[in-house]
């Protein structure tokens, strides 16, 4: 039915805020009508600063919280709402890596118990578990010896490394990884993101690779996906956004990334963002932006922008993006859709 | 293929050199050589045990048997002296080697008490705070019930409903103490169902029950190491009132507290009868309760040093 | 009122409710006929099925249930079997005895239990520390009618200091060693729980900051540390108050007081069921009453809460 892997259609997570006697007053709407879509054995990496709704989006996916409203369709499997045995075949063909390995392990269980538990999920006879889990180990970079250590006898990256390979013991094809390498050390980071880039060749893995770091989503990312406030406010493949975003919250955080090319670096102006990210309970109306945006005009204030799709395969939620506000750098080629 | 061996950075060395820690038993024993109450107190613990256990081989006389020259002349209880080394009750027995006998009876009810009140409560703390809903409120709100309740008086009125007897006095006493431990653990499993792990193994596909017991239970350890001690301590000392008051272990069976009620009417001419039991009884307590309290300082800090 | 009363009372209820349905479940279970042990060895059959019809033990379980709540309710806690009276009564008029015994007993607990615990937590590892650690640890392990019976046999029998137990005039003199005994007991678990609660106090950051400030001893103490110990103070006196309830039923037995645990005592020796859980019943409705007391003078006291 889709020759996407996972395609994901407006969801919305809404958290109820309870007043006394548990009456619902009021809504935190962290996730606002996202939509993605993911080939197999593609990286779509998500942007965006905290509390912008990438982890909740990413929990919904896996049904950690539920969704309140919209779609996610696995490969032709509608799995928006499952639970008991669909949700178990759910998790068999899409998996989590956490931030922070420290603590997604349980210091109590060594780590070769750790991945066993995952091989006796996917149906791994007795037997052979000692075994799949030296290979398993082997594919994440580690030796077996690893097998009879805690978690706190490991490094963070490896710790990280035993969190990919409990993963991949139940044999998923799409992992979601939110935001797998922020706590590690800038040195470890860059072999991690290699190990994702390895395994998705070998594997032929999909990725939903949630970051705020737009250097390691640049390294990794097929395509792009930018939110605030719970909506998606920009979409593009991996050298477009970086070239040339449109939306003033993508520039402002490009901005940020040193380019390699100085000249680059120089020609640009910095947008510089006021004011912080209001809360998700009391989103501003309009377009969610338009408080900080240096763009902002009376219609940002009243009428919330739809994704458009400005370029091919280029979609912004911005009612100005084609008014860029480089200088120096040309924005060509973009006209309206 | 796989990727290439992961190779060690500066970082990495010197965390791993931080992470490695000692295993937990040495440390306990380290602490404990430097901790003289808890030490001795252990001791005594082990010597308890060894003469509960080897009563029949140590105790110098039969603790049921009233001698002859158990009495005196006037028909009283002998003092202590070089026969009866701790003197003789009203009924000419020994009174060392009732204590002996008595010694296997409130370590016995005690341990076994205290046990099984540890297993109900764990497991009561643990699925109320797991599962959450309608269980949890039910459970809870029972154990504010049963607090509700002087413990003694509850424990009277079960044991004058089920009838004095070693079975039933352990399984009143751990159906009573059972509230405690519940209380704890529920607040440590609330907390734990949050952290990270918990949500990772969820997340696999591992089911309730077995993240219960294999990945939440560990790490509920070191509070029921710690209950297994301070709460022998509490259970002694109910039994020892339970039969004071001549509702616990029924005569003649020899249990500390029904040895200090015997006694009670012969203060005036043989105050040993009520003095070495109550010694027996304080010694044995603060050993538990020195013991218990040398875990607790021991295991807290390391329980997440981890 | 506020929601947090409100709560509290609601709750309040909730355990009632639940005293009064595991009382009644309790009784249930005795094994062998009340009617039997109500009329006696020698009754006939008709007697005793006549008496079965009075208790109503012909009836179906719920329907007995029903009319035990109705009667507790209206203060009917059933008729002794021992002395043929009934039960209710026959508590309150041992009532002041007890509550005698327990107002000393909690005197002693605080007059005992407060310098001590203040003490070892103003010099925390000191030699008053280990010695404050030590009593606390020895009137903890120690069986309250042991301490007792010890207390009773050198301050009364060999020192003759004090009556041999019993009751009389004047009413202090033979009431100091029980209140004493049981004021020693709960002095031990006192002075730990307000010491460790003062180390919290004094140790938190806005003590440190008034010390920084360079406040005198006695100031710091009256406007700073007071008012955040009172409540524990407080608050602490009702925690262990059901055990501390438990202590006074013994330490009547030991000095032969005519209180309700002396009376509970006597019950338990012939089996009187009644008696025995009209005596668990009351003392469970005043731990309850106590719990209210205790969450009012948190109304009270804690600025926080609002009434």
């Amino acid at each position: 039915m889709s020759d996407f892997a996972l395609e994901v259609q407006d969801l919305k997570v809404h958290f109820a805020i309870r007043g006394g006697f548990g009456r619902q007053v009021g809504a935190v709407r962290a996730v606002d009508g996202v939509s993605l879509q993911l080939r197999a054995g593609e990286t779509l990496g998500v942007a965006g600063e905290s509390g912008c709704g990438k982890s909740t989006l990413a929990r919904a996916i896996l049904q950690i919280v539920p969704p309140t409203a919209g779609r996610i369709v696995l490969g032709d499997l509608d799995v928006t709402r499952v639970r008991g045995l669909e949700l178990g075949r759910l998790r068999k063909r899409l998996q989590m890596i956490f931030q922070d390995a420290n603590d997604s392990l349980n210091p109590r269980v060594k780590v070769g118990a750790a991945i066993e538990e995952a091989l006796m999920l996917a149906g791994v006879p007795t037997a052979e578990r000692p075994h799949r889990v030296q290979e398993l180990l082997r594919t994440v970079g580690l030796p077996y010896a690893f097998a009879r250590r805690y978690p706190h006898e490991l490094s963070g990256g490896q710790r990280q490394r035993v969190g990919i390979a409990r993963a991949l013991a139940v044999g998923p094809e799409l992992l979601v990884c939110d935001e797998p390498v922020s706590a590690l050390d800038v040195s470890v980071r860059a072999q991690i993101i290699n190990l994702f880039q390895d395994l998705q060749e070998q594997l032929g893995l999909g990725y939903v690779f949630i970051s705020h770091d737009l250097a390691v989503l640049r390294q990794i990312s097929h395509r792009i996906l930018v939110m605030y406030l719970g909506h998606v406010v920009e979409e593009a493949g991996n050298p477009q956004i970086y070239d040339h975003p449109l939306h003033p919250y993508t520039q402002a955080l490009i901005g940020s990334v040193p380019h390699a090319d100085p000249r680059v670096n120089r020609a640009r102006a910095r947008i510089r963002l006021q004011g912080e990210v209001p809360s998700p309970s009391h989103p501003p109306g309009g377009c969610p932006f338009h408080p900080r945006c240096p763009l902002a005009r009376d219609v940002c204030r009243s009428e919330p922008p739809p994704l458009r799709e400005a370029a091919p395969g280029h979609r912004v939620a911005c009612h100005f993006a084609r008014e860029g506000i480089w200088m120096g750098g040309e924005l060509d080629g973009h006209g309206t859709a | 293929m796989a990727t290439e061996p992961h190779e060690m950075t500066a970082f990495d060395a010197e965390e791993l050199a931080a992470a490695e820690q000692t295993p937990t038993w040495r440390i306990l024993l380290g602490s404990l050589a430097h901790n003289v109450p808890a030490l001795v107190s252990a001791l005594v613990i082990l010597a308890l045990a060894a003469i509960a256990i080897l009563a029949p081989q140590i105790a110098p006389h039969n603790p049921d048997l009233g001698y002859l020259n158990g009495l005196t002349a006037q028909g009283s209880p002998v003092p202590p002296g070089p026969h009866f080394l701790l003197g003789t009750d009203e009924n000419g027995r020994d009174v060392l080697s009732r204590m002996i006998y008595g010694a296997r009876v409130s370590l016995t009810i005690g341990i076994l008490a205290n046990g099984a009140a540890i297993l109900i409560g764990v497991l009561v703390g643990m699925v109320s705070a797991y599962f959450g809903g309608w269980i949890e409120t039910v459970l809870m709100r029972l154990t504010d019930i049963v607090m509700a309740f002087p413990i003694l008086l509850l424990a009277i009125a079960l044991i004058a409903v089920t009838g004095p007897s070693m079975v039933n006095i352990i399984m009143v006493i751990s159906l009573i103490y059972w509230v405690n431990i519940a209380r704890i653990v529920h607040g440590m499993v609330l907390s734990l169902k949050e952290r990270e792990f918990v949500t990772a193994t969820r997340t696999l596909g591992v089911g309730p029950w077995r993240i219960l017991f294999k990945h939440i239970l560990p790490h509920l350890s070191s509070a029921i190491i710690v209950y297994g001690s301070l709460g022998v301590a509490s259970t002694i000392l109910l039994e020892a009132s339970l039969s004071y008051i001549g509702i616990g272990v029924p005569v003649p069976t020899p249990s500390w507290g029904n040895m200090i009620s015997e006694g009670q009417a012969m203060y005036q001419v043989a105050p040993w009868l009520m003095i070495f039991p109550g010694i027996a009884l304080v010694v044995t307590v603060l050993a538990f309760n020195l013991v218990g309290d040398w875990l607790r300082d021991a295991l807290d800090p390391m329980q997440e040093g981890h | 009122m506020s929601s947090f009363l409100l709560k509290r009372l609601g709750w309040t209820v909730v355990v009632l409710w639940g005293v009064m349905t595991l009382t009644f479940l309790i009784a249930y279970a005795v094994p062998g006929d009340p009617a039997r042990m109500m009329a006696g060895p020698g009754a006939s059959a008709a007697t005793i099925a006549s008496i079965h019809h009075q208790l109503g033990l012909d009836q179906p379980i719920w329907s007995q249930y029903l009319q035990y709540c109705l009667r507790l309710l209206h203060g009917n806690f059933g008729i002794s079997f021992l002395r043929k009276v009934p039960v209710l009564p026959a508590i309150l008029q041992r009532a002041p005895v007890t509550a005698l015994v327990a107002v000393g007993g909690v005197v002693f607990e605080l007059v005992i239990g407060i310098p001590v615990g203040v003490l070892a937590a103003m010099r925390p590892s000191s030699i008053w520390d280990r010695l404050a650690t030590v009593f606390a640890l020895l009137g903890l392990s120690a069986p309250s009618f042991w301490l007792g019976l010890f207390l009773l046999y050198y301050l009364a029998f060999v020192l003759g200091w004090f009556p041999l137990g019993g009751i009389g005039s004047p009413l202090v003199y033979y009431l100091i060693l029980p209140c004493l005994t049981v004021g020693l007991n709960g002095a031990a678990w006192y002075s730990r729980m307000l010491r460790s609660t003062m180390l919290d106090i004094l140790r938190a950051p806005f003590m440190q900051m008034a010390r920084a400030k360079g406040l005198p001893g006695r100031i710091l103490l009256t406007r700073h540390v007071l008012p955040n110990v009172i409540i524990p103070i407080i608050t602490m006196v009702g925690m262990d108050f059901g055990y501390f309830l438990g202590g006074v039923l013994i330490i009547e037995v030991v000095f032969g007081l005519p209180g309700i645990g002396q009376q509970a005592w006597q019950a338990i020796q012939v089996l009187d069921i009644p008696m025995i859980m009209g005596t668990v019943i009351f003392a469970a409705l005043a731990i309850v009453l106590m719990n209210i007391l205790v969450d009012l003078s948190y109304a009270i006291f804690d600025p926080r809460v609002r009434l």
